[in-house]
């Protein structure tokens, strides 16, 4: 069975660059060679390589070094997320926490921020500032989502807030980034950093919405594990605020079977259109701040379709 | 037409409640001399629906207040007994160490009438009446009450809202402010049965097959007189359940499944019930000119709903707050200092346990309440939480720690700067989860306190002074950070079979990203080389996690794992904290002059931590330590070589948990402890000699740092200290 969104596969080069002098001979080898080897989408390092080329002559070494810290960051929170959720698939095969415990996996993923902290220094002072800013961010939404989690008042702002911090705050600094080690310049790096959030908070609503709809071949996750996990996203929320009858369903627990109908009756409310249109909104959002000559460069048209992509992954599903 | 005649009373601070927090402001405002007008709508003495608990420290300030008398007359309270389902029970003793008196437990009757009293003895004004708003003036605050019916004016310099959880103050001075979170309702009961100095904790309380969000409780009064109430945390749009059906539910539970400990209760008088000032945040500044305190300002704790302690405290804080800037009739002073002071009282409160109720009450209704078992652990972070609860809760402050008292006998600048460095660390940990901060904090205030920040204030000043003292707070909460996050990434359970271990997991890694976060923002304004630093300390600290988890159950683990593991973790921290310490005195990091003094010492500590854990006298926080995680401290392991009936023990103890009291035995007998002491000196002895020997530099208080492992060892345990550390 082929796994559409398997991902690219490992670049050697990115490997030796991640693990560094990690010796092979302690445990955490293997968890953070498991974890690079399977690089997903490289989406954020995308992004970064793309915003680099805006620049008029690029450290070609600098710029991989920090794709590669931002994508050692990124895995290092899938790491610890498949953890607090209790997570046994990701990117279309078992977790680390599920393939070598959860002990492993918290610590894999910390090793994992660590090193990324180290490659990311390469690009200055300020950059070092921005990262840990970032990745402040980035914990901070985390623990905003776990603190509602279940929580059937959960309402558009506090989802909208949660996911600007959890998850596009790191697409945001990724093409900041790439701007500026790339030598873009400061005003290009802003409207990039513009860019970079409204495809970020785009990206994190089409996930929602795919967790509720689609199946594991396409997402390389378990469906539907939002609602399982109590986790009230975009969707499920307007779902709510329309169908009263919905949030005692929630409240009175999922069992597997009940997931399809609970799905279709979320649908039903029309839920799916209003998260679809939100996601709209935010890639013209993104394709706006984006500066596009005419015609555009190369890298300039990649993230503009980076941008559409994330829609496009929809238009199968709904 | 003629006017009312109107009362109009003048006078420095109005203080609108008089209740503990309202009291207690009064009282120490007064004895600084300052002109306080108390208003309560009640006439004393008058009941007050709460647990009729006084925690330590609220005991401590009473007794200073005069009550001493008083309080002696009630019952001392040793410890909580948290009791799950009428049959697993679990006691948490109150510490007491230093001289902190134990909690109390006395009607609010007596205890607010008391204080009252108190109050006016000081030369505090009452007047009873019930205040309506507030307005400000240019320069004063303006009161309208009435008394029965007659109207009252009073001008206020500064008004002081103490009117609980209900405070209407509040709600006239906050745009945005929400309903209190929380409510209870307690009776009192006669019991045949001699009640016991403990309070007691019921645990969950089912009604209708549904769980309540909060507790049961019995307190005692007297000899055969008990406070029995129930609290409830709110959960928006759900049934607010009645909680005078939940009260009669939980005492007809009692009287049938713990009929044995509480006897049979006889009603005395009728339950009295109130909301509880639980709220999401903290707010304890209405607006220039107005304060709020205890309940009014939401300090009553979520966990544990104690209140009293906070409101006192809170009101301690602030009443000497407004005497530090006091400015007479020319201003009100500055909400946000106000702010800043009260707040670093009381880090832990204010949080929200919503999501923490929320999820245990939806799993558990969502299961048929099952049996529990003998040994059903609750994950480390949890335990941890439990742990620190009744600690936590009683100061902030890092002044009673080895490290301090070190530091600061070497140069009283020097503790001076360490504290500071906490204080930031408390502002910096601040969270929008529950029990993090506090896990956090509580894991650097136990056993020897904030020692890889004093490693990195020692190192800065022998090096030459800091160049940026803010650099070296920064650095200092770098280092103490990353000291703990080995613990934090090892709470972590590896087959979460159930919901709690589950939540277990997922703060226990919140907590650690949290941290590390913290400790990389703290490190980034010191510049790229202490970042690399840290990075790079932090990358061996998950090398040495992995090699402690991999040695789990492993008795045959050889000591040069232990040490290895050791050096990559507590020594990798140690040196990471003079790495700081020399860049912040602007060296260069790199040469790495006190590498050896950091290792050794890093180990050291974790031998004295290790020894005091598995064989300290006092509870300190261990059953063992982790022996029923597998984790097998060197002492252990040199037991291990050393007795051969040592491994089948162990291997017992991880089946059934039962054999941790031989186990100890058995690494004592065999001379195991005391060879891991001696270890523990003869490095820490090495470090001594590696600071006195830093050339260049002055390394005594690095030194001093390094004589504490086997002082506190010594301090800990009946082991001694052995001759050859002096």
């Amino acid at each position: 069975m082929a796994l559409a969104n398997r991902g690219t596969t490992a670049d050697p080069t990115e490997i030796e660059i991640a693990l560094g002098s990690l010796s092979t001979e302690n445990r955490l080898w293997s968890g953070c060679n498991y974890v690079v080897s399977n690089p997903g989408k490289r989406f954020r390092a995308a992004v970064l390589e793309s915003a680099a080329s805006y620049g008029q002559c690029p450290d070609a070494a600098l710029v991989r070094r920090c794709a590669v810290a931002i994508e050692l960051f990124h895995a290092a929170t899938l790491a610890h997320d498949d953890v607090v959720d209790d997570d046994d698939l990701r990117r279309g095969r078992p977790t680390v926490a599920a393939h070598s415990g959860n002990l492993s996996a918290g610590l894999v993923g910390g090793w994992l921020f660590a090193r990324s902290g180290e490659l990311i220094v390469a690009g200055g002072r300020e950059v070092a500032s921005r990262f840990a800013d970032t990745t402040s961010l980035v914990c901070e939404g985390e623990m905003l989502e776990a603190r509602s989690l279940y929580d059937l008042d959960r309402d558009r702002d506090a989802y909208l807030a949660t996911i600007e911090a959890k998850t596009a705050v790191l697409i945001s600094f990724s093409a900041w980034l790439g701007a500026t080690v790339g030598g873009a310049g400061p005003e290009v790096a802003e409207r990039l950093e513009r860019y970079g959030l409204a495809v970020g908070m785009a990206f994190q609503i089409a996930d929602d919405i795919l967790d509720l709809l689609a199946d594991p071949g396409t997402t390389g996750k378990t469906k539907g594990s939002d609602l399982r996990g109590g986790v009230y996203t975009l969707p499920t929320i307007h779902a709510m605020a329309v169908d009263l009858g919905l949030r005692d369903l929630l409240a009175a627990g999922i069992e597997e079977d009940d997931l399809e109908a609970l799905v279709d009756r979320i649908r039903d409310t029309g839920a799916i259109e209003v998260a679809l249109a939100e996601t709209t909104a935010r890639i013209d959002e993104a394709l706006e701040a984006l500066p596009l000559a005419d015609p555009p460069a190369a890298h300039e048209a990649h993230l503009a379709s980076l941008a559409r992509a994330v829609s496009a992954r929809l238009d199968e599903m709904v | 037409m003629i006017d009312p005649v109107e009362t109009i009373e003048e006078c420095e601070v109005a203080i609108v409640g008089a209740g503990p927090a309202g009291c207690t402001a009064a009282a120490v405002l007064a004895e600084l001399g300052h002109d306080v007008l108390l208003l309560d709508q009640s006439d004393f003495p008058r009941d007050k629906p709460c647990g009729d608990g006084v925690g330590g420290p609220a005991v401590e300030l009473a007794g200073r207040l005069g009550l001493g008398t008083l309080l002696a007359t009630a019952p001392e309270v040793e410890s909580t007994r948290i009791v799950v389902g009428h049959r697993r029970v679990t006691a948490i003793p109150f510490a007491t160490t230093k001289g902190r008196p134990l909690p109390r437990c006395l009607p609010r009757r007596e205890f607010d009438a008391a204080l009252l009293a108190a109050a006016r003895e000081r030369g505090v004004r009452f007047r009873r009446a019930r205040v309506a708003s507030l307005e400000r003036g240019e320069r004063s605050q303006w009161l309208s009450a009435v008394d029965g019916e007659v109207p009252i004016a009073v001008e206020a310099g500064f008004a002081i809202a103490a009117d609980g959880a209900t405070s209407r103050l509040r709600r006239q001075a906050l745009t945005a402010t929400e309903r209190p979170r929380a409510y209870a309702i307690r009776a009192y009961f006669r019991t045949e049965k001699p009640v016991e100095p403990v309070f007691r904790v019921d645990l969950p309380v089912e009604v209708d097959g549904r769980i309540l969000p909060g507790y049961g409780w019995v307190f005692p009064i007297d000899e055969h007189t008990v406070n029995v109430g129930v609290g409830s945390n709110y959960i928006p749009h759900q049934e607010v359940p009645s909680l005078r059906r939940v009260l009669d539910i939980y005492v007809d539970q009692l009287r049938t499944k713990s009929a044995r400990q509480v006897g049979d209760l006889e009603p005395l008088g009728r339950p009295l019930g109130s909301p509880v000032g639980v709220r999401r945040q903290v707010e304890v500044a209405g607006h220039p000119g107005l304060a709020l305190v205890g309940d009014a300002a939401g300090t009553t704790s979520p966990i544990t709903g104690e209140g009293i302690s906070f409101a006192m405290r809170g009101a301690e804080e602030l009443a000497r707050e407004l005497h530090r800037n006091d400015r007479r009739r020319r201003g009100p002073s500055s909400p946000a200092v106000v702010e800043g002071n009260v707040w670093r009282a009381f880090p832990q409160v204010g949080i929200d346990t919503s999501a923490a109720v929320r999820v245990a009450t939806l799993r558990a209704n969502q299961a048929p309440s099952a049996a529990a078992s003998v040994r059903s652990p609750a994950g480390p972070f949890l335990e941890a939480v439990w742990r620190m609860l009744p600690k936590s809760a009683y100061g902030t402050g890092i002044a009673e720690t080895p490290a301090w008292a070190a530091l600061s006998d070497c140069d009283r600048a020097l503790g001076g700067s360490l504290e500071r460095v906490n204080d930031l660390l408390l502002e910096r940990l601040a969270d929008p989860m529950p029990f993090v901060t506090e896990v956090i904090h509580d894991s650097i205030r136990g056993h020897l306190g904030p020692m890889y920040a004093a490693a990195v204030l020692a190192t800065a000043s022998g090096a030459g002074g800091a160049e940026d003292a803010g650099g070296a707070s920064d650095a200092g909460i770098s280092a103490e950070v990353v000291g703990v996050l080995p613990k934090l990434l090892t709470m972590l359970v590896d087959r979460a079979s159930s919901r709690q271990l589950k939540l277990n997991n997922a703060w226990a890694v919140l907590a650690g990203d949290f941290a590390a976060t913290r400790s990389l923002a703290a490190a980034a304004r010191l510049g790229p080389a202490a970042v690399t630093a840290l990075s790079r300390a932090c990358q061996r600290g998950c090398a040495g996690g992995m090699l402690d988890t991999t040695a789990r159950y492993a008795a045959d683990r050889t000591p040069e794992n232990w040490l290895e593991a050791g050096q990559e973790t507590e020594g990798s921290a140690m040196v990471l904290a003079t790495e700081f310490g020399t860049i912040v005195a602007g060296g260069d990091a790199a040469a790495e002059p006190l590498r050896e003094f950091g290792l050794e010492l890093g180990v050291a500590i974790r031998l004295a931590e290790e020894i005091v854990e598995l064989a300290g006298d006092a509870a300190e926080g261990g059953e063992g330590g982790g022996l029923d995680r597998g984790i097998y401290s060197l002492p252990v392991l040199y037991a291990a070589q050393a007795a051969p009936t040592l491994p089948r023990l162990l291997a017992q103890h991880a089946a059934e948990g039962n054999r941790g009291e031989e186990i100890v035995a058995v690494v004592k007998e065999c001379g195991a402890l005391e060879r891991a002491v001696s270890e523990c000196g003869e490095r820490a002895e090495r470090a001594r000699a590696r600071a006195e020997s830093w050339t260049g530099n002055d390394g005594r208080a690095l030194a001093a740092l390094a004589s504490l492992p086997l002082e506190y060892v010594a301090a800990r345990t009946s082991a001694g200290a052995p001759s050859a550390c002096r």
